[in-house]
């Protein structure tokens, strides 16, 4: 039975671009239809470097380089407690809670040929990698929103899209969700569960001309992730260089404080933000140029995110909390793991959910991985940065940072981490119990 | 290293500094550190990575407790059974 496209996917962002530029190359016809019109702004602005192997295997990365955006070289943490310490005994407190850097060429990743990564403006990021993908070939639809995915009949897939010109069908061999947190297809099947623990909340911004030297002990590293703990439980801010002279700057929290707070997103914001006097200091010398964005109810999973004819990427197969700057990166391995296994199904003639098991397994073992190294870090800030600092566990946990973990069951070092805290929960004693996280995910995650 | 050593070096470490005035004279062996609130997280952080960088000796994440780290005799047998080769014992003690 012919079809308008071999694949339609719902969604432009940079799983879907992604996914739409492998199946393109590999000679599929592929429709790929976003609601929005690009470039328009998104969260999720530094990246992590597993994304160069994939930008690379689509030819993207040539046109990303061409961009100009900031390299990002390595991550850093901070508290307020290590502010007061003189320069030279920074590295020695690194040990200290909140505080840590990392440096990605402290360890090879396969697929890997660089040093850095990039911090990017998703407008022009996303931008990129979707005219990349109309460029192999991808049929391209912006300012058009799939409505629903009619399944009925089994031989193939017809998506209800409308665009300003009204609603119409088209028909394919097979449908893929991209849409992000909008999770349109885990919404129609209803599959779609609100994480049990994390119910996080984020306040976001542009700030012209912040002294990111200001904020660092090191001036050499201005240019990396700032995680910066605030005085308050589960509580951080993120400070990305999005230009020279931009940088983005969020506060992550959970959501319960901002109800409780009352307040509008300004006055929480800097109420907040008052709580580390350095910061607050230095956001009000800099410009805000963008008003305050928030995102909320981000953190769920999929009871399905495949099936006869579907399957679901990147964010819109789950998402749990932006700290270890995840999310491209989710979306990309997902695009990449799923393409895989899609173009297989095309040759084999078959779509049955059975040909995505593969990707199945992979996606949910790295994602679930990522869950818990980001449920772990929640629940002892210390224990993370312990083991950053600890010559036995330092690179393995930077193997996290940098993004592989999609490849093996569990890594070693994040069970060690995940017994550790057990100990510490278990031993009143203990000189961290008092620093215990309120968040208590591990016991309480979903098990898919 | 013998017990006496390792006491004295790691006495005159927490003197230098963590201490001044009067709690440095009167530091002793069995001095309740904690409830001194001589160790909070940074001090306690700066003492493992002398352990770790003077004394030889890494103390895992789940030795740190405040059977271990009560006064500097504490301290000190924790070292000294975390050198030996059966380190074990001291590691999970809760």
């Amino acid at each position: 039975m012919s079809t308008d496209y071999d694949i339609i996917i719902a969604g432009g962002g940079p799983a879907g671009s992604t996914a739409a530029a492998y199946l393109a190359k590999a000679g599929l016809s592929v429709a790929v239809f976003e609601g929005e019109h690009f470039p328009r702004e998104h969260v999720g602005e530094s990246l992590v470097p597993s994304t160069t192997r994939v930008l690379l295997e689509t030819g993207a990365m040539e046109k990303v380089d061409k961009a100009g955006f900031p390299r990002k070289y390595g991550a850093a943490w901070t508290s307020q407690e290590t502010r007061k310490v003189a320069a030279d005994e920074f590295s020695k407190l690194a040990h200290e809670f909140g505080a840590a850097v990392i440096e990605f060429s402290e360890r090879d990743q396969a697929g890997v040929d660089r040093d850095y990564t990039y911090h990017v403006d998703r407008g022009r990021f996303d931008l990129i990698l979707l005219e990349h993908a109309e460029s192999l070939g991808a049929k391209v639809s912006q300012g058009t929103r799939v409505l629903n995915v009619d399944f009925d009949d089994p031989d193939r897939v017809t998506v209800a899209c409308r665009n300003d010109s009204g609603q119409f069908n088209v028909t394919g061999r097979m449908f893929v969700d991209a849409t992000g947190r909008q999770t349109m297809l885990g919404r129609q099947l209803r599959v779609k569960v609100p994480d049990p623990v994390f119910d996080q909340y984020a306040i976001h911004t542009w700030f012209e001309g912040l002294d990111r030297q200001a904020l660092t002990s090191n001036p050499e590293k201005t240019d990396y992730i700032y995680i910066h703990f605030l005085p308050i439980n589960d509580t951080w801010v993120w400070q990305i260089p999005i230009t020279d002279t931009i940088t983005s700057v969020g506060v992550v929290t959970q959501k319960h404080r901002f109800t409780e707070a009352n307040a509008d997103r300004d006055a929480f914001f800097w109420d907040f933000m008052g709580s580390r006097p350095d910061l607050a200091e230095a956001l009000r010398k800099a410009e805000q140029v963008r008003p305050f964005k928030v995102e909320g109810d981000y953190s769920y999973a999929m009871r399905q995110i495949c099936g006869d004819r579907f399957l679901m990427i990147g964010d819109a197969a789950r998402f749990v909390d932006p700290i270890f700057s995840s999310g491209v990166s989710v979306a990309l391995a997902s695009a990449r793991l799923a393409s895989h296994d899609i173009i297989a199904a095309c040759e084999a003639g078959d779509f049955s959910q059975e040909r995505f098991r593969t990707y199945e397994a992979n996606q949910r073992n790295g994602v679930r991985n990522w869950y818990e190294f980001i449920s772990v870090y929640y629940r002892l800030n210390v224990l993370f940065t312990t083991f950053v600092q600890d010559p036995e566990h330092r690179l393995d946990v930077i193997r996290l940072l940098q993004g592989d973990l999609f490849d093996e069951g569990e890594p070693e070092v994040l069970r060690v981490m995940k017994e550790t805290v057990a100990a510490v929960e278990n031993d009143p004693t203990h000189l961290w119990h008092p620093y215990l996280g309120t968040l208590r995910a591990p016991t309480a995650a979903p098990s898919f | 290293m013998s017990a006496d050593e390792i006491s004295e070096k790691i006495g005159s470490y927490i003197r230098e500094r963590f201490l001044d005035g009067d709690l440095n004279r009167e530091l002793e062996e069995t001095s309740p550190l904690l409830e001194w609130g001589v160790l909070n997280s940074m001090n306690t952080a700066l003492l493992l990575m002398f352990i770790r960088d003077e004394l030889g000796v890494a103390v895992p994440p789940k030795g740190i407790n405040a059977g271990n780290f009560r006064d500097i005799r504490s301290i000190t047998q924790m070292v000294i059974e975390l050198g030996r080769p059966q380190q074990a014992t001291v590691a999970g003690r809760d």
